[in-house]
């Protein structure tokens, strides 16, 4: 360290922040002067910085000097989208290394994708680099098909040893994967619907693309399909054609998911076969683009724009989606389908955007809450404030969101303490994991899990709108606040409905608030209502409605 | 005569020439595209698809033929790439209609009709960096400032009609970019652009062109909002989008634009969508 810097400092570095490596600090400033490159003052928003920090301090020369030589040590801001304090808390190693955070982001940072502050800024770099979990980029689940293993008179015999009356009515669905075996919404809703229609003693066979994907099947290599008949899965691969018309009479023909099946394929095997319903559910907006998310780039609602719209140009999803279009369009003219929505929000977004649905759906929600009692409101006085995420640590169901709100709380010192629900680990030592392998044989796992573990509000933060969102239904179940986006489609509707909710128009609005806490504190201490969510609907209630 | 539109680059912009390249044949797809290559055409075979990409390949030792030494000798990447514009321009306007210049880290988004229509009334057709004026206390009164220093019209994007004040232009402005396309701003100069302000006293027959959905850029973002009209097409302050102008876009530059991107969150759709073509053009030109 040099004579001049050491009397500028007085031998003290002045509010220096404990975590600081002093002697990387100091080895720092020995140089300062000699290696702020020109273009670096330029960055640093002069005025913003006179008013904010150095209106006591009208010696001060330039601004940017004084950002450079001190204001960065004090924690100042040097503009308004970087934040000094939140780049040395979220990266360690700068934190570490003792260099001027935003020198660090300039020279790097910015090309390693690190965020610059919390909230919206952090969501513009997001959106800048996209690379989500569904980015359609990653072909290598598009471009191979299983082989068959089994002929079509080896798996007609296989399911028909498995029908439990052959005089029975039988019901066909089509999902997306082995609802016995993965978890989701989807999964859910076909696992209480094969119960339900085993209760009205109708076979159930439910085919899934042995290559499972979130996209339709190439038409060639031919592709091969599995079975689950009455809950019990053949583990054999087989080629569709032909064996729909081997069921005989078919009561309905059911589309939980398109993705994974062939739809000119599917087209042939309805126009051949006996079929009384034919049912398509709007779980996702699967019809409508090859992101059934409808999400703009992964990130926000696109609310079905024309195909040939700049919207689309510019969409991740965009290239993909003439093709996918032309292909499901095929399979909607081939037969009368009838439209089940599960929300009010899924029956509006599948009608309403350019490529509209050619009937209006039906709702049948998947079920409801039904209350039988009421949180104590004074659980609250002896502990902090629980917040949680529940399911797939995921972008587009708000985890990057979570985990940021989760920073943006430790930031603040708010009293809250993080849970993540889930089988996945996140392995984030600020959020406590509670595992959650929840199949459809374990209804009301989460609602259980969230009471027993005195969660007080739920993080449902998905970056499209939803069409159903079982968690959403089994947190207000739970007796929890729901803290979600104006976005979420059924998510914040069911947390309205059930005066639950704690919306937000985006998230710099709610990184923004600095009254959350206290807001889910009052909503709490109303001491509100717990039951428990039970499965109403599915296919059945809807053919039961139709013959009532 | 089909619309011509130039590029000047050397080999280190082939992503961004490629870019370019593809939005024009998407919206402009009719048009006779030329590449200026500051670079010698590399005799192992790289870059061979790219340069077969474009419709014509004209390197700067062709254009300039026995100047090219001399020529090139003082300047630098930027000044040799600015400073073929003119005689590339003469060139081209010799062959008669319309001549529209892009740089290469432009890319359409839409067709550039309402463009060439007002070039068909002038002989010289601008787009200025600033189309309005900030605010007086706006901090962006900057980017006017700049205007001053770099040249009130943005050279990265310009139309010339084959008249013979066209013509005129391209011979005086080739004229002048054979020794004076350097960036010294202390001598008022700033390659190609800055000689661009004397064109409303030295050719009256220009025009400004004024949709504010062309030629945005990170130096006129704080005055152009981005929407979405009802058909899922993006409006600059009310126009359609029509070319962006990606100058600036990565590293500092992206640093210094986040401000702007703040307050006009959509425009990143745009920056993405761009960052995503250059990096699928990169590795295109790296597996050659």
């Amino acid at each position: 360290m040099s004579k001049s810097k050491q009397h500028r400092w007085g031998g003290q570095l002045p509010h220096l922040r404990p975590e600081f490596n002093i002697e990387a600090l100091q080895q720092y400033l020995s140089n300062i002067g000699s290696t702020i490159p020109a273009e670096l003052f330029a960055q640093v928003d002069r005025e913003f910085y006179q008013e904010k920090y150095l209106q006591d301090l009208p010696t001060v020369g330039d601004p940017a000097l004084y950002f450079f030589e001190f204001g960065w040590m004090l924690g100042h801001q040097p503009n308004q989208w970087f934040d000094t304090d939140f780049y040395l808390h979220e990266y360690g190693d700068v934190r570490e290394a003792g260099v001027n955070p935003f020198e660090h982001f300039l020279f790097y940072g910015c090309r390693e994708k690190r965020l610059c502050s919390v909230g919206s800024n952090s969501s513009l770099l997001r959106r800048l680099n996209l690379r989500s979990e569904i980015d359609p980029r990653n072909d290598s689940l598009r471009i191979t098909n299983q082989p068959p293993t089994a002929s079509l008179d080896q798996i007609w015999q296989e399911i028909k040893q498995r029908l439990t009356s052959q005089a029975g009515p039988t019901v066909v669905a089509f999902g997306h994967d082995n609802y016995m075996r993965q978890i989701g919404g989807i999964q859910l809703v076909a696992g209480i619907e094969q119960q339900k229609f085993a209760e009205l003693s109708t076979n159930y066979i439910y085919i899934f693309p042995s290559h499972p994907r979130l996209a339709l099947a190439p038409e060639l290599p031919v592709p091969t399909f599995q079975a689950v008949v009455n809950g019990r899965t053949i583990p054999l691969r087989f080629p569709l054609s032909g064996l729909l018309q081997k069921f005989g009479p078919i009561e309905a023909f059911i589309i939980h998911s398109i993705f994974g099946h062939e739809p000119t394929v599917i087209a042939q095997e309805i126009a051949a076969s006996d079929i009384a319903h034919f049912i398509w559910w709007i779980h996702d907006y699967s019809i409508h683009c090859e992101n059934h998310l409808l999400a703009h780039n992964n990130s926000r609602p696109c609310n079905d724009p024309p195909i040939d719209s700049q919207m689309c140009h510019v969409c991740v999803h965009g290239s993909r989606r003439l093709e996918h279009v032309t292909r499901t369009q095929e399979l909607l003219l081939a037969a009368p389908w009838q439209f089940i929505a599960p929300s009010e929000t899924a029956r509006l977004n599948s009608v309403s955007g350019s490529t509209k649905l050619p009937s209006i759906p039906e709702i049948v929600a998947h079920g409801e809450v039904l209350f039988d009692g009421q949180r104590d409101p004074s659980e609250l006085q002896n502990r902090k404030l629980r917040i949680a995420f529940v399911g797939q640590p995921v972008q587009h169901k708000g985890w990057k969101v979570f985990e940021q709100f989760v920073e943006f709380s430790a930031m603040r010192n708010l009293e809250i303490d993080f849970f993540h629900f889930g089988s996945v680990e996140s392995k984030k030592k600020s959020i406590v994991f509670v595992d959650l392998s929840q199949t459809s044989k374990s209804i009301g796992l989460t609602t259980s899990l969230l009471r027993q573990n005195q969660i007080d509000a739920v993080f449902i933060w998905s970056i499209h709108q939803e069409t159903f969102n079982l968690v959403t239904y089994e947190s207000i179940a739970a007796g929890c606040i729901v803290i979600t986006s104006r976005e979420s489609g059924n998510i914040q509707a069911a947390a309205q409905k059930f005066g639950s909710a704690l919306i937000y128009r985006d998230e710099s609005e709610l990184f923004e608030d600095n009254q959350v806490l206290n807001k889910i504190s009052q909503m709490t201490s109303r001491g509100m209502p717990i039951g428990k969510f039970v499965y109403t609907g599915t296919t059945t209630a809807f053919l039961q409605g139709q013959s009532v | 005569m089909k619309l011509q539109i130039f590029t000047s680059a050397n080999l280190a912009y082939a992503a961004q020439a490629s870019v370019m390249l593809e939005s024009i044949r998407r919206f402009e797809p009719s048009a006779h595209v030329v590449l200026i290559l500051v670079d010698e055409i590399p005799l192992d075979g790289s870059y061979h698809n790219f340069l077969n990409s474009f419709d014509e390949v004209v390197t700067a030792r062709d254009l300039l033929r026995d100047l090219h030494d001399s020529w090139m000798a003082p300047y630098s990447v930027v000044e040799a790439c600015t400073s073929v514009k003119g005689p590339a321009l003469e060139m081209l306007l010799e062959r008669g209609g319309q001549v529209i210049y892009l740089d290469p880290d432009t890319a359409l988004f839409a067709p550039l009709e309402r463009f060439c229509k007002q070039l068909a009334d002038c002989s010289i057709l601008l787009t200025p960096h600033q189309l309005r004026p900030a605010a007086v206390d706006d901090p962006h009164l900057a980017d006017e400032i700049d205007s001053l220093c770099y040249g009130v019209y943005n050279f990265g994007v310009f139309g010339v009609r084959s008249t013979p004040e066209g013509k005129a232009f391209a011979t005086w402005w080739s004229q002048r970019l054979a020794k004076h396309s350097v960036d010294d701003s202390v001598r008022g100069l700033f390659t190609d652009q800055k000689w661009g302000d004397h064109i409303p006293v030295f050719f009256p027959d220009y025009e400004i062109h004024r949709e504010a959905g062309l030629n945005v850029a990170s130096w006129n973002l704080h005055l152009r909002p981005f929407s979405l009209d009802s058909f899922g097409n993006y409006l600059v302050d009310g126009s359609p989008l029509v070319l962006y102008h990606f100058s600036k876009i990565t590293h500092l530059g992206q640093a210094a634009s986040l401000p702007k991107l703040l307050n006009n969150p959509l425009a990143t759709d745009i920056i993405r969508f761009y960052l995503e073509r250059l990096e699928y053009w990169a590795s295109q030109i790296q597996a050659k």
